[in-house]
């Protein structure tokens, strides 16, 4: 017995090793992909690793709470016009804008999650989307702030510094290892969140709210720390998107946009943080690829959609779960 | 004898297999990225002239995309495929209405596939989207529609010309028309957008100008205005001499037959943009829009010899009549095979390409076209129309000629209400 225990601890260390080596190997490929690949490859990365941030924020909510939000465009939407409005007005100093956008998409998160986390199930997918669309609106309408239909353009890109010292992220290569920088911060603070006591006990309420209530937890306060959390990054992540198009449009508010993130971790798998990466690399490449060969690209990707859905709910991350559970039954069976 | 499938020891050397063909796959995916790796594309010199295009293939706004691309094809086909000496190659890709997409698409169309320059664009939101794109990166954008007011003032750059016509353009000089033959008091309705407020702008400016007086505005919900009783309602109570109204697609459909319905066609006179009644939507409005007048750049019976021609080959080669926006494409085309043939092929340098835009002119179906250099934007003539009974089929036919319009360049003919 002891010796099984001393060999399956040795084994875990060896696999810790090895994810740390695996990680920096990842990190080291993401540091020289600029310098090998071409500019709109690049473009691309740096679109993936926005999409990656707003896709990992909702799978705080939808994978290990089970708050099933339609509306979570409208965090990714007010980053948006948050850092569009504060840059075109003030300044693109991101030490200025990113605790505009930050406290702002808090408070929307918090005001917001207060009515919504009251309900439940297909009610609070109603009452976010209900939500979202309320900002989509407001964007539409009040021209004067929003620029209406035409959004927000000429938003510079960001700068960083104090006084004298100070650093433009102008070329696409510094704006990708900013981009870089935030994701591999996101990646690294939500892991540390789900992997938290605290982390539990949301993945606690995912499967049993009421055992939660009845251990003693105010799942409401956890819920809704949940929410601002996701709320958070998702509008951190519309942030950084409209510092890279230097535009903020009323699309990033609609609907549309929080089916498309949802769709990034129902590909990609939910509750594993991983997933929602791969799933966003996978939603917004793809189309990319097929609209050139096919003007029926949007058939594709709903039939990929479907099958996905069909045979493989758990996404990427479970079709590769299940993958290497059958590579290692196959060498048990061989012992 | 539960921990045994933990403990597996010969498990690791399959997961690590896997991970070994797992980069083995990734490094021979991400060859051919490392191959082609180079500087940002330019403009080439030789080879076939590479024009990408950025349009609406899907969505609400397909048939526009579709017009633009057919009547571009069909110049380009005229002039054999070819100008400046270099054969002339198409990519099309789809914006949808998205200006994210439409970025990417952008970014795919000059940075991957290296095209010379790019045309197209029917949105507003999409074109002031992609304005700091091509403004950074010094890349030629020829605009075949979207009418953004903005990208001809204050957002102006020596990258972006359009050939079809900015916001203010068609409602301007119909304004001082309306004041000087129809009536002093007049009602606006516009969508609740960004064009919609454009329309208000530039109508009222000429209109107060010439004597007379905005007594009402509203705003309806866009993009669907719903059931329009209660705007019927608000527009009779006011009694106006006559009422001016912008509408697209679905809305002006909408708008039209409820003007007629609630009998106010015939009792106060409509008039609009000439978009509400294109040759799109007519069909479906039916006799609701007879008497409807409206300014435009163009309409399908505009007699002059090019116009008949473009019209009559465009018929033949889709089924459909022409429209708008398929004239604002053949004129695109047209406009990128004379400044080819000006620089000689040769599209290295974008700033020689700009510099010979200014000097382009031509006939157009539209009548003469030609470039206002302040405004990057047609200098032409806007027709004032009324829809009647041609040989049994609605069309517009014109009642006068406006006159030569270039956008002024800034916002001091608008006025706000």
């Amino acid at each position: 017995m002891a010796a099984i225990t001393s060999r399956l601890a040795r084994a875990r260390v060896r696999l810790a090793r090895r994810r740390t080596w695996w990680l920096a190997g990842l990190v080291l490929v993401a540091l020289v992909y600029p310098y090998v690949v071409r500019p709109y490859q690049l473009s691309l990365a740096i679109e993936v690793l926005i999409f990656a941030i707003f896709a990992m924020s909702l799978d705080i909510l939808l994978g290990y709470t089970g708050l099933v939000s339609f509306g979570h465009a409208a965090f990714f939407g007010l980053g948006a016009y948050l850092v569009a409005y504060t840059t075109l007005g003030v300044t693109n100093n991101l030490l200025v804008t990113l605790p505009v956008v930050v406290a702002g998409t808090a408070l929307a998160a918090l005001v917001a999650g207060f009515f919504a986390i009251r309900t439940s199930g297909i009610y609070f997918l109603m009452v976010t989307l209900a939500f979202a669309q309320m900002l989509f609106s407001i964007a539409i309408r009040w021209s004067s702030v929003t620029g209406g239909s035409d959004g927000l353009s000429g938003v510079a890109r960001p700068a960083i510094g104090l006084g004298p010292l100070s650093y433009t992220f102008d070329s696409r290569t510094s704006f990708y290892y900013l981009v870089l920088a935030f994701f591999i911060f996101s990646w690294w603070f939500l892991r540390r969140v789900v992997d938290s006591p605290f982390g539990w006990a949301l993945r606690g309420i995912r499967e049993n709210e009421q055992r939660m209530l009845a251990l003693g937890y105010n799942t409401f306060r956890y819920k809704m720390a949940a929410f601002v959390i996701a709320g958070v990054f998702a509008g951190v992540a519309g942030m950084l998107l409209t510092q890279f198009f230097r535009h903020a449009a009323p699309e990033n508010l609609y609907w549309t946009t929080s089916g498309q993130v949802m769709i990034m971790l129902i590909v990609g798998g939910t509750g594993t943080l991983t997933g929602p990466v791969l799933g966003a690399a996978v939603i917004r490449l793809l189309p990319n690829y097929l609209s050139t060969y096919t003007d029926r690209w949007q058939t594709v990707l709903g039939l990929t959609f479907i099958l996905f859905v069909l045979f493989a709910p758990r996404g990427i991350m479970g079709l590769w779960e299940r993958f290497r559970q059958r590579g290692e039954n196959r060498e048990h069976s061989a012992d | 004898m539960g921990d045994k499938k933990t403990v597996r020891p010969s498990g690791m050397s399959r997961r690590q297999f896997l991970r070994t063909a797992g980069i083995v796959v990734g490094a021979t995916a991400a060859a051919p990225l490392l191959s082609a790796c180079g500087p940002l594309a330019g403009g080439r010199a030789t080879g076939p002239v590479k024009i990408g295009l950025l349009l609406p293939y899907s969505d609400i706004y397909a048939v526009l995309g579709e017009s633009i691309t057919a009547a571009m094809e069909m110049y380009f086909e005229e002039v054999g495929n070819e100008a400046g000496g270099r054969t002339i190659e198409l990519i099309k890709e789809d914006t949808e209405i998205k200006p994210d997409v439409a970025q990417q698409k952008a970014r795919k169309l000059v940075e991957q596939d290296e095209v010379d320059l790019v045309a197209g664009v029917v949105s507003s939101g999409v074109l002031l989207a992609l304005r700091d794109y091509f403004d950074a990166n010094k890349k030629l954008l020829i605009c075949a529609n979207a009418g953004a007011n903005p990208i001809s003032r204050d957002r102006k750059t020596p990258y972006i010309w359009r050939t079809s016509f900015s916001n203010w353009q068609p409602n301007w000089p119909v304004g001082k028309w309306a004041a000087e033959n129809v009536g002093k008091r007049a009602f606006i309705s516009v969508p609740d957008y960004a064009a919609g407020e454009n329309t208000i702008t530039s109508f009222a400016h000429s209109f107060v100008n010439a004597g007379g007086e905005i007594i009402g505005v509203q705003r309806t919900p866009f993009p669907n205005m719903g059931d329009p009783a209660p705007f019927m309602a608000e527009i009779a109570d006011a009694e106006p001499d006559l009422v001016y109204a912008f509408y697209s697609g679905g809305a002006a459909v909408t708008f039209v037959k409820a003007y007629a319905d609630f009998g106010l066609a015939g009792n106060i006179p409509l008039l609009s943009s000439g978009f509400m009644v294109e040759e799109d939507v007519l069909p479906a409005q039916g006799e609701a829009a007879l008497g409807v007048r409206s300014g435009l750049h163009w309409a399908l019976l505009l007699d002059n010899p090019v116009n008949q021609a473009f019209t009559a080959a465009y018929k033949e080669r889709t089924g459909r009549d022409a429209n708008v926006f398929a004239v604002q494409g053949y004129d695109t085309a047209r406009v990128i095979v004379e400044m080819l043939n000006r620089v000689e092929g040769d599209t290295t340098d974008v700033d020689k390409m700009v510099e010979v835009l200014p000097d382009i002119q031509f006939d157009s179906p539209r009548g003469p076209f030609r470039f206002d250099a302040k405004s990057q934007n047609p200098s032409q003539h806007i027709y004032l129309r009324e829809v009647r009974e041609v040989d049994g089929v609605l069309h517009n036919v014109i009642i006068e000629d406006l006159g030569e319009i270039a956008d002024p360049g800034d916002n001091s003919k608008d006025l706000e209400v």
